[in-house]
């Protein structure tokens, strides 16, 4: 019964509106409350962010970052409100994570130019795990608002060679956009994607473990940035369009009968000088 | 009430599912259903007749009736399977009558010209010695193959009197496609407007006049703001390619990282 409770609750969150996401989520958790902890795991939430206090930073809190009601900082490695016990990665795992935040950074400035993004790693028995998370909010300029948030898991299996691992990513990107103008009125456009790939690859001094699932993200992210322009911008816009008819329709299907009436004539123009040619 | 068009069944089933008591889901849902439905200005078939009806809270008498002007007929309507039973003939109010079916005339002719698949109706109603009327029309297409669905709904009100009225109106547009993800428009826009009355043909087709006017531009505002929305706000948020208009050389990333750790021991 809980796996179907499950399914329905995943079905539904699909349905209702993105936008709405945490209220969603959370009418959903008092409504079946035993589903609470496989909800918030399996359900993308908008990023929230949070500050280091040590070093002023600001980070992203996801369930991969928490423990109990607590969340660790990629920058200073402790927890907030702090925790006696709280998971941390291994050693080797957390210099990884160090040089990983680093490099994302980079990538977020390159891509984002502006934003937040914090990797989070942890250990495996044949390898670890990660999840990078990014946040772009728009300035609000312009009368146009909106969002980018991106999480993207990726599970690492190296190989007992050490010369080769299997990379798994699934990255989810969030996107919302709002605005406010004269002759649309109120526009909100809201949804979320999520794709799945892996691949091995070789692993060696030139070619890391960050280069290699940097590189995936940065493919994965580009597609899924491309998707998203093609399917919120074409395809509710087409079907919008479909909806109605600016253009009245009975002169729309005088022009398109006119239309196929001239390319028949045309084909059979075609058709008669090249059968008068071959005589 | 957040149901996309065309996918109430599939939201009541889950919510079904997860609430697991069917008599409390059915006392506590029998409201909502209902309200979602008129909210949406459910089409609904009429036997006999060859024009669709709507369900909207304009055109409810209460105990679960529903009137068709168009018709004049009132009719029973199950919200659960969206159906209509018990159709019994009514009067037209001849107060209001004339005008009614003079706009209603116009609005027809205008809905099948830009609504693919549109239904419309006119109800009128007194308020004392004055007659309003409201227009509501609606197109939608339902394609859970095609993984999406799509309603638009307009509802126009004036309420008559001499020389200069404001007319009304409220656009609505929701679209769902969920094809490995979860995207949705939900556009909404207040309209207002002023009409001169005089005859009742002149005054019903100046007022479809305005309707089309102000929906054609409602329709043409959405496209070009996609267009914007594409070409700043999305790039704003996220860029197709770095400044460099290459990908990243992830080698180099890495050992900039790497240094920056070296430098600050």
């Amino acid at each position: 019964m809980m796996e179907q409770q499950l399914d329905c609750a995943l079905d539904l969150m699909r349905r209702l509106p993105p936008q709405q996401i945490e209220r969603n989520l959370s009418d959903l958790i008092d409504l079946v409350p035993a589903l609470c902890e496989e909800l918030l795991s399996s359900v993308d939430q908008p990023l929230k962010i949070a500050r280091d206090k040590n070093s002023g930073k600001d980070y992203l809190l996801c369930d991969y970052n928490r423990d109990g009601d607590s969340y660790r900082s990629p920058w200073s490695n402790t927890y907030d409100p702090p925790l006696e016990d709280g998971a941390m990665p291994s050693d080797r795992l957390r210099k990884l994570e160090l040089d990983a935040n680093q490099a994302f950074d980079q990538y977020r400035d390159m891509y984002f130019e502006g934003g937040v993004s914090s990797v989070y790693l942890w250990d495996l028995d044949h390898g670890f795990a990660g999840v990078i998370l990014i946040k772009k909010a728009g300035d609000g300029s312009k009368k146009i608002k909106g969002c980018w948030d991106s999480i993207h898991v990726v599970e690492v299996v190296e190989k007992s060679s050490g010369r080769s691992a299997h990379y798994k990513l699934t990255s989810t990107a969030m996107l919302w956009l709002q605005t406010n103008k004269q002759g649309s009125g109120t526009m909100n456009l809201g949804g979320s994607l999520t794709r799945q790939m892996e691949q091995d690859c070789p692993v060696s001094e030139s070619s890391p473990h960050i280069a290699n699932i940097g590189r995936m993200v940065e493919d994965m992210e580009n597609k899924i940035r491309n998707t998203l322009n093609e399917i919120y911008f074409g395809k509710t816009k087409d079907i919008v369009n479909g909806l109605r008819s600016v253009q009245p329709i009975p002169d729309q299907k005088q022009h398109d009968a006119f239309r196929t009436e001239i390319a028949n004539a045309l084909i059979r123009r075609q058709a008669k000088k090249s059968s008068d040619e071959n005589n | 009430m957040h149901s996309p068009p065309g996918e109430f069944n599939e939201v009541f089933n889950d919510v079904r599912t997860l609430v697991n008591n069917d008599a409390l889901l059915r006392e506590g849902v029998a409201r909502a259903i209902a309200e979602y439905n008129k909210d949406q200005l459910t089409p609904v078939r009429l036997d006999g007749q060859s024009h669709y009806a709507l369900v909207t809270e304009h055109n409810d008498l209460g105990g679960g009736r529903f009137v068709d002007p168009r018709a004049k007929l009132t009719f029973k309507f199950d919200h659960l399977r969206k159906e209509a039973t018990d159709l019994k003939p009514c009067e037209s109010d001849p107060a209001t009558e004339s005008w009614r079916s003079a706009v209603e005339t116009q609005l027809i002719q205008y809905v099948s010209d830009h609504y693919p698949h549109g239904v419309c109706a006119v109800y009128a109603r007194t308020q004392g010695s004055a007659v309003t009327l409201t227009m509501c029309i609606e197109d939608h297409q339902f394609q859970p193959k095609n993984y999406w669905n799509g309603r638009w709904r307009s509802t126009w009100t004036v309420t008559l009197g001499g020389g200069s009225v404001e007319l009304k109106g409220v656009l609505k547009v929701q679209v769902h496609y969920y094809e490995d993800g979860n995207v949705q428009l939900v556009t909404s826009k207040d309209v207002k407007g002023n009409l001169t009355v005089a005859g009742e043909e002149e005054t019903a087709q100046e007022l479809v006049h305005f309707i089309e006017a102000a929906e054609n531009e409602y329709q043409t505002a959405i496209s070009e703001n996609y267009q914007t929305m594409s070409d700043t706000t999305f790039k704003a948020l996220r860029r197709q390619l770095p400044v460099t208009r290459t990908k990243i050389d992830w080698n180099k990333i890495v050992s900039y990282s790497v240094g920056k750790e070296l430098k600050k021991q």
